[in-house]
């Protein structure tokens, strides 16, 4: 691990420790606001990494970004720091210089948004957000506008996890800008950013659900025994590891192909496999906790919960499945060469290896 | 928790090209005939021939030193060797165990005249080893065992009996974990002894044991009064439990506890793209995520091996993961490509498939069980 990543990490995580406490998430699920943890946040320069410095931005690359959305899944930040993090390089990329704010993007796939009045549905903390920052098709090409979220009506929603998903509805776009991409690219380009940042948030996730199951082990006693001595508890224990060391190793792989030609292969791999795998580390810990994990007082349902709602968000296993399969078909390399990224001599015609 | 933080590893362009030649030379002898692809090869896949073509190469014993015949090469090149044979399903269980154990415990703890002996003969392809751990009331709980060795004028009298030994019957070498003194009841671990056994010695009997599709894998060994001599004992006597553990991490981390059904699965993914299924083909794009997972943690832990790092936990992750997923392949393929599975078809597939079902339970037994696996973890995650 490269020192300066581990260094932000450890920052990150010791703000998160103090400011994203269970307390803060269980007054942030009443329907109060985080600000103070995203006013830290937004002072320590997090919400513009990965855009240079003349631009306005923190510097920083997105290898930082995915290890530091790792340690935001792990304190279970009740934040939309990946979606704001998405829309400030967007409008970086487009405009030039970037005031922070609370946005983020939406993009205007539902029919409901395509003529006014616009409605936009599952907006990521669209209750609290500043402006969103409207993704659409037009002609063959993509356009944006940018939305004061202020003047929108709300309807409130939500994930699995409380966290928010609203509808917003309004009648005037404003200024509409062209891109210089499809709506398919300027979407596939986000569904990977979005996809990876759940892995890296999942993965925090699993880590700390894995943290609470050993901790519990050890504290509760039945039939004179800590539960850890028991055979059933570790094989609990050890299936949690497994996918824990799994998904450590897909998120360095998956992170540092980010922007590369493997981006799309990896990504689409790494979120199968968290997703997939999201519910053998939810399972065994609440078989482990049984009762007291069912309860709203503790707080393990902070982490399964976000785990259960974060499988299904940038794609779940059937969307990627369905995006390696078109892979697979279009091309005539095995898939030892392409997991290998070594090509053998012959050609493939017929019999593999 | 750090034990499981595994890093990314990168393959170096000259680490991709030497991929290439090991593969390139596969492709060609595959397309001489010189061998057929199969599920579980590491296993059942025996061929003197080959494994020499292998040594010649230099790639048995890549990393051994080179005074010994070895070629000094890193822990990676070994690891791309192992996966290239494994994925083309290539017949290298002659000289496994010999590569894979028995010659880097020689060169750690074994004398000068052993590693003069042994290791450059190994390194060409032409010495074979078994290993002689199990017994009939000794299996998981190994440390029971039963046979022993006494001491003699010059050497040690071995008498006792292994079973499930694979590979004996092709072997040179065997080996034996034996007890060198009585059992403390305070010390289980102590009191074992490891020692060369030349199979061919007076008094060792090998006996087939049939494999459950008929085959013949693993043996029984009778040991009756079988001489060794003192200079067979591999390092100190008394020292075989800790000796045999130090490994450990190479075995269980290995690309053949994930691979061993890699060559079905290539072969279903490419009947699938000709049948152009969709739908099998988004099914079987999961097992290929679940692999390269598994793939990027045992890669990762190679990278720490050759750090030095202590990766015993996860090492013992990726056996339990690996060995589940390679069960879980014949599983899912056999409903996407619907076949009457064979060992005896000549359809590559379906032999394969027949392959892959009757040797999966032993993915899961072999080189410690599950259970006692999992056990192992989540005592090593509570303490880490
Ligand atoms: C294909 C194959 C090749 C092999 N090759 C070799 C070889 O070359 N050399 C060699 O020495 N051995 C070899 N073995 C033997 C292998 O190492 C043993 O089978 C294995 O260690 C288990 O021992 P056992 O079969 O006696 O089962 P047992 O130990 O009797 O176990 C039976 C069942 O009880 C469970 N169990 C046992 N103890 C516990 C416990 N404490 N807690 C929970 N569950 C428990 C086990 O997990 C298993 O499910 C091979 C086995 C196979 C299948």
């Amino acid at each position: 691990m490269n020192e300066m990543k581990s260094f932000i990490e450890d920052t990150v995580g010791k703000i998160l420790r103090d400011l994203s406490t269970k307390e803060q998430r269980e007054r942030f699920e009443e329907g109060e606001w985080a600000s103070s943890l995203w006013k830290t946040i937004q002072e320590s320069g997090l919400t513009l990494l990965g855009i240079a410095e003349e631009k306005g931005g923190g510097g920083g690359d997105y290898e930082d970004v995915f290890a530091i959305l790792r340690v935001v899944g792990k304190h279970a930040a009740p934040v939309p720091l990946a979606e704001v993090i998405y829309a400030n390089q967007f409008l970086a990329a487009h405009e030039g210089e970037v005031e922070d704010k609370l946005r983020v993007v939406h993009f205007a796939e539902e029919s409901s948004s395509v003529h006014s009045p616009y409605k936009l549905i599952n907006v990521p903390y669209g209750r609290y957000i500043d402006e969103v920052i409207v993704i659409r098709q037009e002609d063959h090409q993509a356009s944006y506008s940018i939305v004061n979220a202020l003047v929108c009506e709300i309807e409130k929603n939500d994930n699995l996890a409380a966290e928010p998903r609203d509808s917003l509805t309004f009648s005037n776009l404003g200024e509409t800008k062209k891109l210089d991409l499809s709506f398919k690219e300027a979407l596939e380009d986000y569904k990977k950013f979005l996809a990876l940042s759940r892995v890296a948030m999942m993965t925090g996730a699993m880590e700390s659900v894995l943290a609470l199951s050993i901790f519990y082990s050890k504290e509760r006693q039945q039939f004179g025994r800590p539960l850890h001595k028991f055979q059933a508890i570790q094989h609990h224990l050890t299936a949690m590891a497994g996918e824990v060391a799994a998904a450590y190793a897909t998120l360095a792989v998956a992170s540092a192909s980010y922007l590369s030609d493997l981006e799309k292969e990896q990504i689409a791999m790494a979120k199968i496999e968290l997703s997939a795998n999201a519910n053998v580390v939810a399972k065994a810990a609440h078989q482990l906790h049984a009762g007291i994990g069912m309860t709203y007082e503790h707080e393990l349902h902070h982490f399964t919960r976000r785990l259960w709602a974060w499988r299904e968000e940038g794609g779940n296993e059937t969307y990627w499945a369905d995006q390696l399969a078109s892979l697979y078909q279009a091309r005539e390399e095995t898939i030892w060469e392409s997991i290998t990224h070594v090509k053998g001599e012959e050609a493939h015609a017929g019999s593999t290896v | 928790m750090r034990q499981l933080q595994l890093p990314a590893f990168e393959f170096t362009e000259k680490q991709k090209e030497f991929r290439k030649e090991v593969r390139s030379f596969l492709q060609a002898e595959k397309q001489k005939g010189t061998f057929d692809t199969h599920a579980d090869s590491w296993l059942s896949g025996y061929s003197k021939e080959f494994s020499k073509k292998i040594g010649a190469k230099g790639w048995i014993g890549i990393t051994f030193p080179k005074e010994y015949g070895g070629q000094a090469r890193s822990t990676i090149d070994r690891y791309i060797i192992t996966e290239e044979l494994l994925a083309f399903g290539a017949p290298v269980a002659s000289h496994w165990f010999a590569d894979r154990q028995s010659g880097p415990l020689i060169l750690k703890f074994g004398t000068e005249e052993q590693k003069k002996f042994f290791i450059p003969k190994i390194v060409k392809g032409e010495c074979y080893f078994s290993i002689g751990l199990s017994e009939p009331n000794s299996g998981s709980d190994l440390a029971s065992l039963k046979t022993t060795a006494e001491k003699v004028d010059g050497g040690w009298i071995v008498n006792g009996m292994k079973t499930w030994t694979s590979g004996a019957h092709h072997s040179h070498y065997m080996i034996t974990l034996c007890r060198t003194s009585q059992q403390d009841p305070k010390n289980r671990h102590g009191g074992m002894s490891q020692l060369i056994i030349d199979l061919k010695s007076d008094g060792v009997t090998i006996r087939p044991i049939q494999f459950l599709t008929g085959e013949h894998h693993f043996n029984e060994v009778f040991l009756e009064n079988v001489f060794v001599p003192d200079n067979r004992v591999v390092g100190e006597v008394g020292n075989g439990w800790a000796q045999g553990l130090t490994e450990l991490a190479f075995e269980r981390s290995g690309p053949e506890r994930i691979l061993s059904t890699f060559p079905l699965l290539e072969e279903a993914i490419r009947l699938l793209k000709e049948k152009e299924d969709h739908r099998g083909l988004m099914e079987a794009s999961k097992l290929v995520s679940r692999m390269w997972a598994l793939r990027n943690m045992s890669i990762g832990i190679a990278a720490l091996l050759e750090e030095k790092k202590d990766v015993n936990l996860a090492a013992a992750l990726v056996k339990d993961l690996g060995n589940s997923f390679e069960q879980s392949v014949a599983e899912l393929i056999r409903l996407l490509l619907p076949a009457m599975p064979s060992k005896h078809a000549e359809d590559v597939y379906a032999r394969m498939l027949a392959e892959s079902i009757l040797h999966g339970p032993g993915f899961t037994i072999r080189g410690g069980t599950t259970e006692i696996l999992r056990g192992i973890v989540g005592k090593g995650v509570i303490s880490a």
